[in-house]
């Protein structure tokens, strides 16, 4: 297969979307883009508050509060922290899933100050959330947990005495239960010696 | 944004999304999840459009939009993602010999299009870059954020992927004429 021939194919490959016609999509786009900006000012607001809570209390009071459990804390002054929560007005602003079902979503935060994974050689070291081994969840509808996610880059390795690295990571997953019920949600994330795995787990209930 | 920088992004959206929907295909093998990677692209740029705009390639920052959206995707949903197309059941023949029909062609790049899938996400990526877009190493390498002996290995080991699949699909017995 020739430099041509797979440009060629992908080419016609590609052609398969000028078959598909979205509607008004750049009043959608604007809408993503507000629905961001909202997002955005929501997270200043909670840094304002975390700023003010700081203030009030001072940090040894605002350290406290948030404590890691043992499980997530190790020495050497490593931690990774997870926290999980159901969001929703974001599953109800979220089109309807093109497989049915009732789409939930869940926003995940994973806070921590990791060893950094090494890279093969040659290649960049990784930064922030790549230095973690996995970040994956299970939505809970079978007896035996079914991991979706990132099982993080299989090229990068833990190594001895390497440097601590903050990683720093939110986003939001949604999914489609097909029946309704009551699921108990679970996220789990890993990194290097002397971390292990931090799981956090929601309960969310599906109404019929 | 002044009003006259947002009517100039919806003509650029307008005149640029089919071609960049065309590319969002190449990188999620889905229709529906292209559209969603287009348009979080272009919410992205959206408020940065007052410099994108001025750039000689907005098309390049978009793309770059895009790369980086999908990488982050493709963290989250590692795993998640299924392939849900079949690849059709081909007749006896070469590669070559079923250009000449277009439904072995269709055959053909169903089997891309699931080759495509199942590479590694910095293969895929890779491959896109060079042979769809037709950048180059260089160019590629500072999309992907890599070297270009990173993009060279990667691009390698994806068309290898891709020749084997295409090969696989074709049976070893001498083409019937």
């Amino acid at each position: 297969m020739s430099p041509q021939n797979v440009q060629r194919l992908l080419e016609d490959l590609a052609a398969r979307a000028d078959t598909h016609h979205p509607t008004d999509r750049v009043a959608q786009i604007h809408r993503r883009a507000r629905r961001a900006a909202a997002v955005r000012a929501g997270a200043v607001a909670a840094v304002v508050a975390i700023v003010l809570a700081v203030a009030v209390t001072g940090v040894r009071g605002l350290l406290d509060a948030r404590e890691p459990t043992p499980s997530d804390r190790s020495p050497a002054g490593t931690f990774l922290r997870a926290e999980l929560a159901e969001d929703p007005a974001l599953a109800a602003a979220l089109p309807p899933s093109p497989v049915g079902g009732t789409r939930v979503a869940v926003s995940i935060s994973v806070r921590g100050r990791v060893p950094q994974l090494v890279a093969p050689a040659g290649q960049p070291a990784p930064a922030g959330r790549d230095n973690l081994l996995r970040q994956q969840i299970d939505w809970g509808e079978f007896p035996r947990p079914a991991w979706q996610g990132s099982s993080g880059d299989d090229t990068l390795v833990c190594g001895d005495g390497t440097p601590l690295v903050p990683v720093s990571d939110d986003y939001v997953v949604d999914h489609a239960y097909q029946r309704p019920g009551t699921y108990t949600v679970t996220f789990r994330t890993a990194a290097c010696p002397p971390l292990s795995e931090v799981r956090r787990a929601i309960t969310i209930t599906v109404k019929p | 944004m002044t009003t006259t920088e947002e009517s100039d992004f919806d003509s650029y959206v307008r005149g640029s999304g089919p071609r960049l929907k065309r590319l969002a295909f190449l990188l999620t093998g889905d229709l529906d999840t292209a559209e969603d990677l287009l348009q979080s692209a272009y919410a992205k740029v959206l408020p940065r459009w007052g410099r994108v705009r001025r750039y000689e390639d907005p098309d390049a920052y978009v793309r770059r939009v895009m790369v980086s959206i999908r990488t982050s995707w493709w963290r989250r949903v590692r795993g998640r993602e299924v392939v849900t197309a079949d690849v059709l059941a081909r007749p006896a023949g070469t590669v070559a010999e079923a250009w000449d029909d277009p439904a072995d062609a269709q055959g053909d790049l169903d089997v891309v299009l699931r080759g495509l899938r199942t590479l590694p996400r910095r293969q895929q990526v890779a491959v896109v870059l060079r042979h769809y877009c037709d950048l180059s190493e260089a160019e590629t390498a500072r999309v992907m954020g890599i070297t270009t002996g990173g993009v060279k290995s990667q691009t390698s080991k994806g068309l290898a992927t891709l020749r084997a699949a295409l090969a696989e699909s074709v049976p070893d017995e001498e083409p019937t004429r």
